[in-house]
């Protein structure tokens, strides 16, 4: 099991952002949290991440904690421990957050060679194996400003997959895209997940998407995860329900 | 003209002085400036706080004021300092205020984006801000820094109060002598040369960091 | 943290404008207390002493002030009070290092201690008194009146309603404003005054005030560059003066030996023949 989410709260000011959300995602599968606007899905993944600390509630990943609840409040661990959790999360933001003074290769490489001391060379090696992977080995040298958004995409990706994570969160991945490469991501998704092994957790209210890429889908209303299936199950089953009118729209 | 050929040297002298001062001020305010920015966004209340009056005090007052406090008011309270430096201090601490503004909104209108990348990424704050946030906020502060710049080259005129010599003085100094003008056009003219100079310098800069957007 | 920084910042105030009216009392203040720290040991040290032991006098001087204290293209400091100060002290066999200053800040140059004495055509006037001590006076000086021909004024009452420049922080003005009835005649009631008697009369020049007042061998410096025929110099005259050199209260044995100095350089013709050198007759008083 790569990531196990127990019970986790999170509120801000005065709104429940997220209540009571329990979920496990075991190696190799692809995870898609769906719901509207507002109902908690990027909450979650932020505090997945680590970007935001829970309130209540427990995160694992790869076996170790993020953060334990001991009864009133989640104890987060020492940063040195948090760090090296961190580093089995990679993130694939909805605006990508490319460096744009960095070239694609410079954006790639930066954190294998200045963070986990990785030599210049393996790290541009491997950086252009991904790039060759992700057919992008032409704008090694572009800047972010010169590429279009399904390219800047694919940089994200790279940049966070070079650090070999155990499991990557993609946050909207469809949202900065044309329609017609939403094929494409969801193909690159499903690669990554089948052909290198990485466990895979998407945020998304493209319901298309979310039905052509994951395995399992948890359904989101008002922070609390609402119902959970199989991705077929689940499109099948829920046609008449609240849900399915949600799908359906 | 060999009159302006006889005032030179004095001119250029007082140059000397002038570029003195311009460059041990831009050497010292700058980083005064990146520490003043960080500490205004500091998280710690007190730190921001202090920033906050620094900035406020510092740009709140004339630097002439603040010339001839330092020079003169200190030794009141035991601080003496020469000439020369409490000018440069006067300086400094006054450029410093509004770099360290400058900077800010610089480092302020940088996404927090690129700092959740930086920390997904691993990155700790030094080598997020030296690596990611500092090269960007540059790009971006350069037409407000250049612009001080250029302001600097004339404000140096203003340590006359502590009874230092630079080019404005020593053109009054020459016009006075010969119940003339010209040597102050002179020194208008050389002014002209140096913004020219930095003018020219700031935008060769901000061509080379137009390389992204 | 708010009432702490309140505080501090009325406290810079307070002590930026302490610095401004420093009275020569602190001086005096600072002084006393090492005196008392002193007298423990033998006789303590007078202020002339402690000049000749530190082996040299500070001559404070505005360098922009032609003739009295100026430079050459050389950059060389020249001027009648610059050759009287030399000649002075190398009668008392001491070093005298000039320090440019701003003239506006010329009292508080002296009483902190950055120079030694005024020496740059510096008028003996009663205000000034309350703040220095002069020594008895070397020159005589006029407060005079220049206008220019055309405008065909000559007496100070064709000057009412008119705009009159003189140099900042001036006997010059000094003695405007102690002429009550006629400052009140002006345009504003005030003279309009200016960093350097130069820029004054390059004013008048432009036309935009009718008069400048100054002392009369600076008025005489700028005529004579000028050409005499350029200006009028009336016959009346805002006051008599005298130029001293001013040192703190404190220095009293060196106002004594200075006094002497000069009194020397008076009798042995000394003083006279650098007169005649920048005024082309002898005026020094005697």
């Amino acid at each position: 099991m790569i990531l196990k989410v127990d019970k986790i709260y999170k509120s801000f000011k005065d709104s429940n952002a997220v209540r009571d959300l329990s979920f496990e995602v075991q190696e190799g599968e692809i995870l898609a949290l769906i719901g509207k606007s507002g109902a908690g899905k990027t909450t979650a993944l932020r505090c997945i991440c680590g970007l935001e600390r829970c309130d209540r509630g427990s995160i694992t990943i790869a076996g170790e904690p993020l953060c334990v609840d001991d009864g009133s409040r989640s104890e987060y661990s020492s940063s040195k421990n948090i760090v090296g959790i961190r580093n089995k999360v990679g993130m694939v933001f909805q605006g990508f957050n490319l460096f744009p003074h960095l070239t694609v290769l410079e954006n790639i490489i930066e954190a294998p060679t200045r963070v986990r001391g990785i030599s210049k060379d393996i790290a541009v090696r491997n950086a252009m194996d991904l790039l060759g992977k992700l057919d992008l080995k032409e704008k090694a040298n572009a800047y972010p400003f010169e590429l279009s958004g399904g390219q800047k995409q694919r940089v994200a990706i790279a940049r966070a997959c070079i650090l070999e994570p155990k499991l990557i969160c993609f946050d909207e991945p469809t949202s900065a895209l044309d329609p017609g490469l939403r094929d494409d991501i969801a193909g690159i998704i499903r690669s990554l997940a089948k052909e290198q092994g990485l466990t895979v957790l998407i945020i998304t209210h493209d319901m298309g998407f979310a039905r052509k890429t994951a395995d399992e889908i948890i359904f989101m209303k008002d922070g609390e995860a609402s119902l959970r299936g199989n991705t077929q199950n689940f499109f099948e089953k829920n046609q008449n329900t609240e849900i399915g009118k949600f799908i359906a729209s | 003209m060999t009159y302006i050929f006889e005032l030179m040297p004095a001119l250029l002298s007082g140059l000397v002085v002038t570029l003195k001062v311009f460059g041990w001020t831009l050497i010292l305010s700058v980083p005064l400036g990146i520490v003043v920015a960080l500490g205004r966004l500091s998280k710690i209340k007190a730190i921001g706080a202090l920033a906050q009056w620094y900035i406020y005090i510092m740009r709140g007052t004339p630097l002439l004021l603040q010339l001839v406090f330092i020079f003169f008011g200190l030794p009141t309270i035991g601080v003496t300092l020469g000439r020369m430096p409490a000018a440069i201090t006067a300086f400094v601490l006054n450029y410093g205020a509004y770099f360290g503004e400058i900077f800010r909104g610089g480092i302020e209108s940088i996404d927090s984006g690129q700092y959740e990348a930086a920390e997904m990424l691993g990155m700790d704050k030094k080598q997020t801000f030296s690596r990611i946030i500092l090269p960007q906020v540059v790009k971006r502060t350069l037409p407000a820094v250049g612009n001080e710049v250029i302001t600097l080259v004339k404000d140096t005129a203003l340590i006359y109060v502590v009874g230092i010599s630079e080019l404005l003085r020593a053109g009054k100094i020459a016009a006075n002598r010969d119940v003339t003008l010209l040597p102050l056009l002179a020194v208008g003219v050389i002014y002209l040369i140096i913004t020219a100079l930095m003018t020219n310098q700031f935008r060769t800069l901000e061509e080379k960091y137009a390389y992204y957007q | 943290m708010k009432k702490l920084m309140t505080l501090i910042m009325i406290l810079a105030l307070i002590i930026a404008t302490l610095a401004g009216c420093t009275k020569s009392t602190e001086v005096e203040a600072a002084s006393d207390s090492k005196a008392d720290a002193d007298s423990m040991e033998t006789v303590e040290q007078n202020d002339f002493e402690k000049f000749i032991e530190r082996g040299y006098v500070v001559v404070g001087l505005d360098d922009t002030f032609a003739p009295m204290g100026f430079r050459t293209t050389d950059g060389e400091l020249v001027g009648f009070d610059v050759e009287m100060a030399k000649a002075a002290f190398e009668k008392m066999g001491m070093e005298a290092r000039f320090q440019p200053i701003e003239w506006s800040m010329k009292e508080t140059e002296l009483n902190s201690g950055n120079i030694d004495m005024i020496w740059n055509g510096y008028t003996i006037t009663d205000q000034r008194l309350e703040k220095v001590n002069f020594t008895k006076p070397y020159l005589k000086n006029r407060q005079v009146i220049v206008t220019l021909p055309e405008t065909g004024i000559t007496t100070l009452a064709e000057l009412e309603g008119k705009s009159v420049a003189c140099q900042n922080e001036s006997s010059s003005y000094d003695a405007i404003m102690k002429a009550e009835a006629f400052v009140s005649t002006l345009d504003g009631g005030t003279p309009i005054t200016f960093e350097t008697n130069n820029e004054a009369f390059m004013d008048l020049e432009a036309g935009r005030v009718e008069a400048v007042v100054a002392d009369e061998i600076l008025a005489m410096y700028y005529i004579g560059q000028k050409g005499v025929e350029n200006f009028v110099v009336f016959e009346e005259d805002l006051g008599k003066e005298e130029y001293g050199v001013g040192v703190r209260k404190s220095d009293t044995v060196f106002l004594e030996k200075l006094n002497g100095a000069l009194g020397e350089m008076k009798s042995d013709g000394t003083a006279a023949e650098i007169s005649i050198k920048y005024f082309g007759k002898d005026i020094v008083e005697k």
